[in-house]
């Protein structure tokens, strides 16, 4: 019995050493896996409405030796302006909002946000610890399913692959992540284990002559699963103006495309492999 | 039959739960009480008083308080009745009483104030603590900020050493220079006694007490102190604040923050004047009677001198909190040597504003006490109304977008209305079930027992994992029965990822639909069994977010496992049904 998945898995390889590269730049660079957002790197930023057109130069300029250190962004939703500036630890914001406010610009709602420095690493220090303790558990109870060890490891490694894509690709797109988009990131691991679950119980129910038919039926079954997923994602990145929630549905439209290489390639290589080579 | 009932068991708990959710549009609203100002002359009245009626004018709403208030005259009594008695206030002026409302609302669900707006502050305990004095500092937190005049505060400990405070009216200022100050306060005897030689005279209790001081030692009554460790003269404590060749300054403890019995709010012992170009503030505070007989023996004999005709002791009364003076204050000779039991505070502040700021700070912390430990502050976040309510529109948008796309999927891949319909049905279900039970505790609680005994009922616990399955569902869930259920970030993402989960339905849908070869009984079996193990997994993996950390996910891991428990044993079976019924039709169609 020949394998066929299997000769597509350099595919996934390829792309986890890729991404994989990019997280450890990233690392030595600025010493994280993933672009960090404030909340979860610690920082100051503050954010506000602009009536009138304003550039990222412009608010440099406004924040004088402030502007030096901050970093801008501007979007713009129907007539009005939003301004987010973040800064490096702890600056007085009613200093920063007073100069903006004595400024030539029309502002409204001032939001603040201060993540002390040592919060920051404890919150990323207690995911990581919280992400271990979930995997092990996963890790467990898959292999308390399938009673097979080769079986649970595919399904962590796919989990895993999906979340090296989602860093390699927000890393090559500039995208931070916030704590909500870490929260998103757990949604990734969830429909992940979904897919691959789906998967590996099909296949071991059903003879190994079987395998391809019902690889066909269960791939069939997983695109509508993602292509739900991912119509939605589309729809909330179309309509919605929330920071959080596009930072949301950005890391699950990217888990999510992960998920079909790595569930439908990877993991089904390697259950190719495992199963054909027992065969043999 | 047994699907039937099943099918009775849906529509029972989304019946209750549309009744629990819509209360909205039957909720009760309320005009309280959110400020009183400073200026104003009320008896038996607090901030969070829902106000009845003012003089004989019910009060539904900040229409009714405003023409309520029409009517009124400067320096008129105005009685007010609240739900928790009656109170009064005379006016200030023609319409002003002097006291600020707000119109609130019955919450039939409780948001995170990332949608309702507000201040979200995270404290760090200094140093190590225990889970008690962490009790104890958001007690203390608590009543501070409750006497400052906020409501809707909540107070939370978020781990061991750290504090969760949300609030809305909070500014950065309160928080650095209010929330987070110790507030140990200490009333001290300060004196400046000349020396020659090394030597100089203490009076105490109105006798003369001769000592001898050096760069290390004092002595006093034949006996040698540390210069650090300060001397007592009975059961006060004299600490050493400066020593020169000429003067010693010496501070005698006369009370602390627990010495304060009652702090006076009444308009003849609290009150703001403008002073030279500023206002002084003025509040009287009563202190314990042991404290009093110490300024009693501290006062008593001192020598005296004479200013703007009146005359004074030379010691002074100087007033602390966090071991910065705040007060300095002369004392007449007349009450020297008397147990004086109500000290007062004052101060100074260039305008009006923030010499009433600082008197409530003061006060606020006089009567919640000092905290026991230092505070440090971790994280700010001031979230405006407006962006809340944008984010509370976009979460709308994104869970009509997840309904639309799982409408949208299912039918260009079943090409059948009825599949579609169920697929869809279903999904809405479990979106009104966890929004019922955000809703209501009741609900929850109902809906766990429910789920727990069909499950049972109907076997569909069969093995070890199932029921491990089911038991940390339950566990999980069970978060939501015991307290009300905030809706916050991390729900949001769990209430996105069950709708998402409506692809466990097209995972059921496909084993009836693509294995025509099969027996339905067996592909249906097949169906359960993945997402029964897909259950478990997702299971699993959520309990160490529910349970361990910071508890920030906590949303997350209990929208999920509540989903699931929703989806196993209520939703799924019902959908189950639905189809099969329609089983005949559909096996003949072509996909």
């Amino acid at each position: 019995m020949e394998v066929k998945i299997a000769k597509l898995l350099p595919l996934p390889i390829i792309l986890i050493s890729l991404f994989l590269s990019l997280s450890i730049k990233n690392y030595i660079d600025n010493g994280e896996f993933f672009i960090r957002d404030l909340d979860l790197k610690g920082g100051t930023s503050i954010s506000f409405i602009s009536k009138n057109e304003i550039t990222i130069d412009d608010v440099s300029s406004i924040l004088g030796d402030y502007g030096k250190l901050a970093l801008i962004s501007i979007s713009k939703s129907e007539k009005e302006y939003s301004v987010r500036i973040t800064l490096p630890g702890n600056v007085q914001h009613d200093k920063i909002i007073e100069i903006i406010k004595n400024s030539n610009i029309e502002t409204k709602d001032f939001s603040i946000q201060y993540v002390g420095p040592e919060l920051g690493e404890a919150f990323f220090s207690q995911v990581i610890y919280l992400l271990s303790i979930a995997y092990v558990l996963i890790f467990f109870a898959n292999y308390f399913i399938y009673r097979k060890i080769a079986i649970a490891l595919t399904i962590i490694l796919s989990s895993l692959a999906d979340i090296i894509y989602v860093f390699g690709v927000t890393i090559l797109l500039g995208i931070p992540i916030t704590f909500a988009g870490f929260t998103s990131l757990l949604l990734v691991i969830a429909y992940t284990i979904d897919t691959n679950i789906l998967l590996s119980t099909k296949i071991l129910s059903e003879k190994i002559e079987e395998f391809y038919s019902t690889y066909k039926k269960t791939l069939i079954t997983g695109i509508t699963v993602t292509a739900g997923l991912v119509v939605s994602m589309i729809i909330v990145l179309v309509f919605s103006n929330s920071k959080l929630l596009n930072n949301i549905a950005t890391i699950l439209l990217i888990g999510q495309l992960a998920d079909l290489i790595n569930t439908y390639i990877l993991n089904a290589g390697l259950i190719e492999v495992i199963l054909v080579g027992k065969k043999r | 039959m047994e699907k039937n009932v099943r099918v009775w068991i849906l529509i029972f708990l989304v019946t209750i739960s549309l009744i629990s959710l819509s209360r909205f549009l039957f909720r009760k609203s309320w005009v309280e009480i959110s400020f009183i100002e400073e200026d104003a002359n009320c008896e038996d009245l607090t901030v969070g008083d829902r106000i009845k009626k003012i003089g004989k004018y019910e009060i539904k709403s900040l229409n009714d308080y405003e023409n309520a208030l029409l009517s009124i005259k400067k320096g008129e009594t105005v009685i007010i009745t609240t739900y928790k008695g009656i109170g009064k206030c005379v006016a200030l002026n023609d319409s002003n009483i002097g006291i600020r409302v707000k119109e609130n609302y019955e919450k039939i669900l409780s948001y995170g104030i990332d949608i309702e707006g507000g201040v979200r502050v995270l404290l760090r305990i200094k140093g190590e603590t225990s889970l008690q004095e962490t009790q104890n500092v958001v007690k203390i937190l608590t009543e501070r900020l409750n006497t400052y005049g906020l409501s809707d505060v909540k107070v939370i400990p978020a781990a061991q050493d750290l504090i969760q405070i949300e609030a809305a009216g909070l500014s950065e200022d309160d928080i650095r220079n209010f929330l987070v100050r110790q507030g140990y306060f200490e009333g001290k005897i300060v004196d400046v006694i000349p020396i020659s030689n090394n030597v100089g005279k203490i009076v105490f209790d109105g006798k003369s007490f001769e000592f001898s001081i050096n760069e290390t030692h004092i002595v006093i009554n034949s006996t040698e102190y540390k210069i650090e460790n300060g001397f007592y003269l009975d059961d006060v404590k004299y600490e050493i604040v400066n020593f020169t060749s000429e003067y010693v300054t010496i501070a005698a403890n006369v009370f602390t923050s627990k010495d304060i019995e009652n702090i006076f709010t009444d308009v003849q012992r609290n009150y703001i004047v403008p002073y030279a170009d500023g206002y002084r503030f003025v509040f009287t505070i009563q202190i314990s009677s042991d404290s009093a007989e110490k300024f009693a023996k501290i006062t008593k004999g001192q020598p005296i001198y004479y200013s703007g005709g009146q005359s004074y002791i030379r010691p002074k009364l100087v007033l602390y909190l966090d071991k910065k003076p705040i007060t300095e204050l002369n004392i007449v000779s007349s009450i020297a040597g008397e147990p004086i039991r109500n000290p007062s505070i004052e101060g100074f502040r260039k305008t009006f504003q923030e010499a009433s700021l600082e008197k409530m700070r003061l006060q606020s912390i006089l009567k919640s006490g000092s905290l026991p430990v230092e505070l440090e502050i971790e994280r700010i976040e001031t979230i405006t109304e407006t962006e809340g309510k944008k984010l509370f529109n976009s979460i709308i948008y994104i869970l009509i977008a997840n309904l639309i796309a799982v409408l949208i999927v299912s039918t260009i891949r079943y090409k059948n209305l009825y599949v579609s319909f169920f697929v869809l049905l279903v999904s809405i279900f479990e979106l009104v079930l966890v929004l019922g039970v955000a809703s209501s505790q009741l609900v929850g609680a109902i809906l766990i027992l429910l789920s727990l005994a069909t499950g049972i009922y109907y076997k569909d616990v069969k093995d070890i994992m199932a029921i491990t399955t089911m038991f940390l569902c339950v566990l999980i869930s069970g978060f939501v029965v015991l307290s009300k259920w905030t809706i916050d970030i991390p729900t949001i993402a769990g209430l996105v990822s069950l709708i998402g989960n409506s692809g466990e339905l097209i995972v059921l849908t496909d084993q009836i639909f693509l294995e025509k070869r099969k027996r339905i009984e067996d592909s249906i079996k097949l169906g359960m069994k993945i997402v029964f193990n897909s259950s478990a997994l997702l299971t699993f993996s959520m309990l160490p977010l529910a349970f361990l950390g910071l508890g920030t996910l906590k949303g997350f891991a209990i929208t999920t496992t509540l989903g699931t428990l929703i989806d196993l044993f209520i939703t799924r079976p019902v959908y189950m049904y639905l189809l099969q019924k329609k089983i005949s039709y559909i096996k003949e169609e072509t996909i």
